[in-house]
């Protein structure tokens, strides 16, 4: 292995280990929302994993993968975050026309 | 030979930083500020990661690619962030004693 394959599987190992902390917080996370974040943050650490896969094989063609795997996660914390229940409303702007 | 440190340097700060955010989401105490985390330290180590792939691949279609990943998460992280903690403030029992800054009350405060 070359010096470089090394240091891209430390980083990968890295990547792993903020993944798996991500993992142990969607497992005991009080509130949906916890859950939400880590699901977020398993997002990101997979797209930089796919990233640094393919710096390691060589691989110039899973970059697209990269990019898919990014608007996906942007869509899914959004459409999970809309599943947050609300108890709380907050209260919106009142204009100097509903005063009067 | 230049071009190979600032690879190592890049990725192992950037998956260095994904770390840290793995660590901000498992000790800090509420779903806002972890959402905080995430969507700062991940994301900057994400950005270093890409930068140390396009120095390292230098072509132009992976050049162009991971521009994309770079222009694509840039701009959803903010709105994915921002529409999480609003979901996590509204469902109203997001909020620590230890975070302070609650500016949504602060404001209904100061205008009622």
């Amino acid at each position: 292995m070359t010096t470089e394959q090394i240091l891209i599987s430390v980083a990968l190992a890295l990547v792993v280990i903020g993944a798996f902390a991500g993992i142990i917080r969607a497992a005991i996370g009080p509130t949906l929302a916890d859950r939400i974040v880590a699901a977020e943050l398993g997002f990101v650490a997979t797209v930089a994993a796919i990233v640094l896969i393919a710096l390691l094989l060589d691989e110039p063609v899973l970059f697209d993968f990269a990019l898919i795997a990014v608007l996906i996660g942007f869509l899914t914390t959004i459409g999970l975050s809309r599943l947050v229940p609300r108890t709380k409303e907050l209260r919106t702007k009142v204009t100097r026309q509903d005063r009067s | 030979m230049i071009a190979t440190v600032a690879v190592g340097i890049l990725i192992i700060v950037g998956a260095g930083l994904i770390t840290l955010a793995g660590l901000g989401i498992l000790r800090l105490p509420d779903p806002l500020t972890r959402a905080s985390a995430v969507s700062k330290a991940a994301a900057l180590g994400l950005l270093l990661i890409i930068f140390a792939a396009m120095i390292a691949d230098w072509s132009v279609r992976s050049v162009v690619v991971l521009t994309l990943v770079l222009i694509a998460h840039l701009v959803t992280v903010p709105l994915s962030g921002f529409a999480l903690a609003r979901a996590a403030y509204r469902s109203g029992t997001a909020k620590a004693p230890v975070t302070v800054i609650d500016e949504p009350a602060d404001r209904d405060a100061r205008e009622s």
